[in-house]
């Protein structure tokens, strides 16, 4: 790897290691907003408070086994996604369709409302759309992170955090204009 | 090896220049559609309340009955459930002998245990028996961290999730409350006033006359005086202290490095009962005119609170002449020159020299 090394992270990751509660914690609010993004962008809603727990639960597990801290980010990315493959794999009755979705954006805490019903069909058809722009327009749109973050909190390369953004993007607008977005 | 949510990516040369920019850097002159987005979907976004990881007291949110739960979460669940069924046993037991004791819902406290894992319970007191000895609340201290000194004496009145409540009778105690436990959370009586953390780390002393002496030494502490209903708050940020007097109440918080002179004024005016009075009022004045430096700022301040009109204007005055209007704070017209400067326009105040580092 030619990446340079990040650090903070670094230290972070190695007083982790050796059980500092505080450093595990600055891990935990790093990536807590990604790991959150891409457990929602596979298992939506309903699901992803859980898996976020349970995510961190390995991370901190794991710690021991991570040699570098450049390989980290990818890494917490992964274990957020094999769980939230797993989950799919398991309960079939987890939503994954349209008509899925609806019903589980419509247990948010929020009263209904013209926003609440738009929300929902933005969610819908970004369900629609492939895993690789569905995961990036996620943790843009909805968790707030900026390209650069989104590069660097799951590893991936910043050209393709972009072009993965734009291109979902790209496929989501003829989706919500069917709906009537204005 | 090429991450799958890299295989998509090729060559960005048919970007669609209308959300480039905004959707990579949001700093970028926004995108209408993007940003209508943004807004909408936040609600969905992680809860920053969410409790950080931590393995060792790991707790994954109950679910609601009918909702999945993951493997781990389901073992939890179990533990719990069988925990839940042997406090049912042991409470059935206890009501069953006839112990007439009010039990306090488990699930609603917190727990205050010694260094060596003793539980020590509500209604009780602890007296140090050496220097150094230390008390934590939560589990492995997570909510704050005590440490007393040999003979201080600490009375446990409550420990509740909500608000946990000791009284600190004699002796010195350094607490160091955690980022976790929410401001106001935990509080400290002396006999001279109530001490309320608002998120920080101080040392609190009270004397065998009962006096407290409390010094802020990360975030900032509030006093709670009963005895001077007029004051809505005596607030002691960081760097700074404050003493209380059992039949005088809360002194006047001022920073450690306060110039001595400064320092006397304030020990004068402390001295003397609150009330409409000539002395109290000079010493007053006289500590307003000369200060100076910001961290002089913090005795007027409290001046803007004080019950005797006069005092309270002429800090008003003060503040104005030294920083001139603050954002949400117009100069005062010849109108309200006269009007008594209200909580919002001290929160104003407040918030612009000492910003509340956790906002």
């Amino acid at each position: 790897m030619n990446e340079p090394v990040d650090l903070a992270l670094a230290r972070h990751l190695e007083a982790a290691r050796q059980g500092d509660k505080e450093a595990f914690a600055h891990i935990y609010r790093e990536f807590a907003p990604a790991v959150h993004g891409i457990v929602l962008a596979r298992v939506g809603p309903h699901e992803v408070d859980d898996l976020v727990q349970e995510a961190f639960l390995k991370i901190y597990k794991g710690l021991a086994t991570v040699r570098d801290a450049r390989a980290m980010p990818g890494w917490i990315c992964t274990v957020a996604r094999n769980l939230a493959t797993d989950l799919q794999r398991k309960d079939i009755r987890r939503p994954r369709n349209s008509a899925d979705a609806t019903q589980i954006l419509g247990s948010l805490e929020e009263p209904v409302t013209s926003d609440g019903e738009l929300r929902q069909r933005v969610w819908q058809r970004i369900q629609e759309l492939p895993e690789s722009y569905r995961e990036p327009l996620t943790l843009r749109l909805v968790e707030g992170l900026s390209g650069p973050e989104i590069a660097a909190r799951t590893g991936l390369k910043a050209t393709s955090v972009r072009v993965n953004l734009c291109r979902g993007m790209a496929m989501l607008r003829p989706l919500l204009q069917k709906d009537g977005w204005s | 090896m090429k991450d799958k949510n890299e295989s998509r990516a090729e060559d960005p040369g048919d970007l669609d220049p209308r959300c480039e920019e905004y959707l990579w850097d949001p700093k970028a002159p926004a995108d209408a559609d993007v940003e209508q987005l943004e807004r909408l979907l936040a609600l969905m976004r992680l809860d920053p309340q969410m409790p950080i990881a931590d393995a060792a007291a790991w707790n994954p949110r109950g679910k609601q009955a009918g909702t999945h739960s993951t493997g781990r979460a389901r073992l939890l669940v179990g533990i719990l459930t069988l925990g839940g069924l042997a406090a049912a046993v042991l409470l059935g037991l206890q009501l069953s002998l006839g112990d007439s004791q009010v039990l306090e819902e488990p699930a609603q406290q917190v727990s205050l245990t010694t260094e060596s894992g003793r539980v020590l319970r509500a209604s009780s007191t602890f007296v140090a028996q050496r220097d150094g000895e230390r008390l934590l609340l939560g589990k492995d201290g997570r909510l704050a961290d005590l440490e007393l000194t040999r003979g201080s004496r600490l009375a446990i009145r409550s420990l509740r999730l909500d608000q946990t409540v000791l009284a600190l009778q004699e002796g010195k105690m350094d607490a160091f409350v955690s980022a976790e436990a929410k401001p106001g959370f935990f509080n400290v009586d002396t006999p001279s006033t109530r001490c309320v953390d608002l998120g920080c780390q101080y040392r609190l002393t009270v004397d065998a006359d009962g006096k407290a002496h409390v010094r802020v030494q990360l975030g900032r502490v509030a006093f709670r005086d009963e005895r001077k209903p007029w004051r809505d708050e005596v607030f002691v940020p960081q760097g700074a202290n404050c003493t209380a007097d059992p039949r005088l109440g809360s002194g006047t918080p001022r920073y450690d490095d306060l110039d001595p002179a400064l320092s006397s004024l304030l020990d004068g005016f402390d001295a003397l009962p609150a009330k409409l009075d000539v002395d109290r009022r000079d010493l007053a004045t006289a500590f307003i005119e000369k200060a100076e430096l910001k961290e002089d700022m913090l005795p007027v301040w409290h001046f803007l609170q004080d019950l005797d009109p006069v005092i309270s204007r002429m800090a008003a005055a003060k503040l104005l002449e030294s920083y001139g209007p603050i954002p949400g704070l117009k100069a005062r017209s010849d109108a309200v020159k006269d009007k008594l400067p209200n909580a919002s326009e001290r929160a104003l105040w407040r918030e612009f020299l000492w910003p509340d580092p956790y906002k």
